[in-house]
């Protein structure tokens, strides 16, 4: 990549109407689809991108295959074009994004016939300022030419109204929430829960991770099965699961639900011990019922009934009845405090990782509804939480038996400063009313046009024209599209590890002094 | 190897409570599990830190420590004894210091700084064999962060039956009720150790790590504030722990130590009139049987007329100690009434309702919108807002509530007093939590 062209015309408005404007691009320059280019006017000017490409000439097209075919065929020795640079050239398919006067505004206009166009320049751009409390993600980017300006946007604004991240594997994902997440980690406006099924936010052994934040020891935490020196080992208590919990994330029925309601209600913390004791007592509950929900429960929570010692057993130490009390209530007190809480669910099947997110989104979404009650929301810090493979609860499936904590965040949880950072493959299976309120959609590349589809249609601008824009969109390339965005900014994602290495300073190290 | 048996006591508190009863009390429960360790003749005792309930307690409860210790020491038992958050000033000297120059304990917390790592020392006890080493704890949790600078290589390479000692709380095990995540990580203790042992959590509680090891918290031997009499009368067991190892194998039995009966009752006032209150008061003591107990009452609720000051306690306390109480309390900080209502926040303790207050005040504090200075904006979010203003507030008022000590001049104090609170008033220190 190089760096954008500094000033001067690279094409002229020939044509056009407002979704689709011609450009004849100058034949020393080289426009490329998603360049943002500027059409300079006296109160301002119209920024446009462009979103195809293709040849103009005023040769007929016969007349160039004849041409090419004498070339090709050895009839063409001393065959010259007169002015070739008039004769034949580049055309850009560009549309209007922005208008600038005196503020940004939607572009009601056309640029002037033979209105000149030059790339865009940072100063351009000027209004794209750093907000107080803001989430960093990249620099703009003008085509594949990275410009020297960062994209800032508005950390409560964007976390409480969610943030779709739509891409297939391998477009870097997790590089642009790593990305993210860092530039967030020591900022007191936002706690975020990452669930994390494939262990790779933390960082291990050579790998960097957010644990190399300078800050790190006093934002993160880090609870994983396996723990490293200095990790926290994650273990929940079974008495501290609801049967709410369960909601989208284990389909019963409605007798076992209303098995697992008797259970709670007379039994209280201890329900899920006594469905599992030998012989559980239950008033109006048939025994299948009661072996079905052991099994369904016994499966999530890896608890098994030990026939021969006549006890209950738990095949892991994450869900246990021998600590783990506090667990649940120190993740959501550090989300209070505005830490970042990575959990490691790798060693953990699906549902066991989504009714871990599951309960602490349940208990902090009715401490933020509480302190909306008591009138102290506003000193809380909102709360993000990251889903990978968002589908498993906000998939259309999913939700047609019934609602889920996810769902419900999804649907309200901007009132009380919560939101979702979902991730997914698969944003076509998301139902609409849900894209609908995910205001933030930083759209990765994506060969699957059935997807592209899904993503421009839930877009917050209008990116219908920007189907070819999206599946060329290279690793390390996105466009925010956004309510909170004057248009859909293209960005380049920095590298992940390129960010960790620039931010290492040569922090003073103290010789700790013991007192014992 | 030999059989070693040892003794686990923890959170004597020596010195707490106001009332001589109750501090006796204490004190005898401290008697009495030293004597029981002595009959079970055990090889050596571990204590695991506040030993005594402040730095510098009265001298009674001292000399009574003294003696006891010099007649275990006598009779060729060893204390290996760590500090805890309420035995030491990190500033001055205190009590525990002169009965450790005194050679009335060992403490097994010897380390040294090698290459930013935290090199431990090993005390191996010399009847047994069993290597013991350990953490003194330290105030807010201040010895939290040495456990991630252990070198736990050097002690998992050591050989023989180990002992770890801290007065720390695991964050992974540590209940609910007292829990403020600010626990030491499993994984940050050395692994291959035989026994954990721990102070500072006042409950008693086991756990098994995935190492086979045993994580023990005997819990305070009689307690120190109400809450853990109240814990007490509502059935929880105060004692320490018997340990033998033999064989390869560890077996913990826990030794109740009860040194009164207590008794526990609660009075609900909501809607009631102060008189009514006062009646209910009246007719719960009466129908205690109080000689020789501790009695507790805690009333709670808000007053639909009268006020607090409107219901005679003293004539309830009064039957109380006729009839031969041990001793009592009566607990109002729950009753509220309508001269009350201002008084917007509940609490169990004072330090709970403190809490409760701040927590409620720096709720509705926000940074002005017009500040627009982002460096600003952040310092002053870091110092003051939400749950970092209530650490700032909970810091200052804590540093502001030191005594002065006896032999200390005013100017000092005040000298003290103006240091220790500079941290959380330093300008040039905003943006540090």
């Amino acid at each position: 990549m190089s760096n954008p062209s500094t000033a001067g015309t690279c094409g002229e408005v020939i044509a056009g109407e407002s979704s689709a404007l011609l450009i004849r691009q100058k034949s020393d320059k080289q426009i490329e689809i998603g360049d943002l280019l500027v059409e300079d006017r006296e109160d301002g000017y119209i920024l446009l991108q462009v979103y195809d490409l293709m040849y103009g000439s005023q040769i007929p097209q016969v007349a160039r295959e004849l041409i090419a075919g004498m070339t090709l065929e050895g009839y063409g020795k001393g065959l010259e074009l007169v002015e070739p640079n008039l004769r034949n050239y580049v055309l850009a398919v560009a549309r209007a994004i922005l208008r600038m006067t005196d503020a940004p505004h939607v572009p009601k206009i056309l640029p002037a016939t033979f209105g000149s166009v030059r790339n865009v320049q940072e100063r351009d751009l000027s209004f794209l300022t750093r907000p107080v409390d803001s989430i960093h993600f990249g620099k703009v980017r003008s085509g594949s030419k990275i410009l020297s300006l960062d994209v800032y946007l508005d950390g409560i604004e964007v976390f409480s109204h969610h943030i779709l991240i739509p891409a297939t594997t391998g477009r870097g994902k997790s590089n642009l929430v790593k990305v993210m997440i860092w530039s967030v980690l020591d900022k007191d406006y936002c706690g975020i829960l990452i669930l994390d099924p494939h262990n790779e936010y933390y960082g291990k052994n050579e790998t960097l991770g957010l644990r190399n934040h300078p800050r790190a020891k006093d934002y993160l935490r880090y609870y994983s099965a396996n723990p490293g020196k200095g990790a926290l080992t994650l273990m929940i208590n079974i008495r501290t699961i609801r049967p709410n919990h369960f909601n989208g994330i284990i389909e019963f029925s409605e007798p076992q639900r209303e098995a697992m309601s008797v259970a709670y209600s007379k039994y209280k913390e201890k329900w899920i011990e006594n469905i599992f004791s030998p012989k559980p007592e239950l008033p109006n509950v048939q025994l299948g019922t009661i072996g079905v929900l052991q099994r369904k429960l016994g499966r999530v929570l890896g608890i098994d009934f030990d026939e021969d010692e006549q006890k209950v057993k738990f095949r892991t130490r994450v869900f246990t009845t021998e600590g783990g009390e506090a667990t649940i209530n120190d993740i959501i007190k550090a989300l209070e405090e505005s830490k970042k809480v990575i959990i490691d669910t790798s060693a953990l099947e699906d549902q066991a990782e989504l009714l871990i997110g599951s309960i602490v989104a349940n208990d902090i979404l009715n401490q933020h509804k509480w302190a909306k009650e008591q009138e102290t929301l506003r000193s809380k810090p909102v709360v993000s939480i990251v889903i990978e493979e968002a589908p498993r609860v906000l998939g259309d499936q999913t939700l047609a038996s019934g609602a889920n904590i996810y769902s419900d965040i999804a649907r309200e949880g901007r009132k009380f400063k919560i939101g979702l950072i979902a991730i997914t493959q698969l944003t076509s299976v998301i139902p609409k009313t849900v894209l609908a309120n995910m205001n933030t959609k930083i759209i990765l590349g994506n060969e699957l046009s059935t997807e592209r589809r899904s993503i421009i249609e839930s877009a917050s601008q209008d990116l219908s024209s920007d189907d070819k824009n999206i599946a060329s969109l290279d690793k390390g390339e996105a466009i925010i599209s956004s309510n909170f965005t004057k248009f859909a900014v293209p960005i380049a994602i920095p590298l992940f590890d390129d960010v960790v290495k620039s931010s290492q300073q040569d922090i003073p190290k103290t010789k700790p002094r013991i007192v014992t | 190897m030999p059989t070693i048996k040892f003794a686990h006591i923890t959170d004597c508190h020596l010195g707490s409570w106001r009332s001589s009863r109750l501090r006796g009390l204490n004190l005898k429960a401290f008697e009495q599990a030293i004597q029981t360790s002595l009959s079970e003749k055990v090889d050596f005792i571990l204590i695991t830190g506040d030993f005594f309930d402040v730095n510098v307690p009265d001298l009674d409860p001292v000399k009574r420590a003294v003696e006891v210790l010099k007649s275990v020491r006598d009779q060729g038992v060893d204390v290996y004894l760590i500090y805890g958050s309420h035995d030491f000033s990190p500033n001055a000297v205190s009590m525990i210091d002169i009965l450790h120059s005194a050679g009335l304990f060992i403490k097994p917390t010897e380390n040294e700084v090698v290459e930013e790592k935290l090199r431990l020392k090993f005390v191996t006890d010399k009847k047994t064999g069993a290597k013991i080493v350990g953490l003194s704890g330290r105030a807010k949790n201040l010895d939290v962060p040495y456990y991630e600078i252990i070198d736990t290589p050097s002690l998992e390479a050591e050989p023989g039956f180990k002992i770890f000692l801290m007065h720390a709380p695991i964050a992974e095990v540590t209940p609910e009720a007292l829990s403020f995540g600010e626990g030491v990580p499993i994984s940050s203790l050395p692994k291959g150790f035989g026994y954990y042992g721990g102070g500072h959590l006042h409950k008693r509680l086991e756990y098994t790590t995935a190492e086979g090891g045993k994580i023990v918290y005997p819990g305070p031997l009689f307690g120190a504030t109400f809450t853990d009499l109240e814990e007490t009368a509502r059935g929880e067991q105060r004692g320490f722990y018997i340990v033998t190892f033999a064989g390869g194998k560890l077996e913990t039995r826990f030794v109740e130590v009860k040194v009164a009966d207590i008794v526990y009752k609660t009075i609900d006032a909501e809607n009631k009139t102060a008189k009514q209150t006062e009646a209910q008061l009246n007719s719960t003591i009466d129908e205690l049987d109080p000689s020789g107990k501790v009695v507790l009452v805690k009333i709670t609720g808000s007053l639909s007329a009268g006020k607090r000051s409107d219901i005679d306690f003293s004539k309830a306390e009064r039957s109380l100690v006729s009839r031969g109480v041990l001793t009592q309390f009566i607990s109002r900080s729950g009753l509220t009434s309508h001269e009350t209502a201002e008084l917007k926040v509940v609490g169990q303790t004072k330090e709970e309702i403190e809490f409760r207050v701040l927590k409620e005040r720096i709720a509705k504090f926000s940074i002005d919108p017009t500040v627009k200075d982002l460096k600003v904006r952040e310092a002053l979010q870091a110092k003051f807002v939400s749950t970092k203003g209530e650490q700032t507030a909970r810091s200052l008022l804590r540093t502001l509530k030191i005594e002065k000590l006896d032999n200390e001049t005013v100017a000092d104090f005040n000298s003290r007093v103006m240091s220790d609170s500079q941290p959380y008033l330093d300008p040039g220190n905003l943006g540090e939590s």
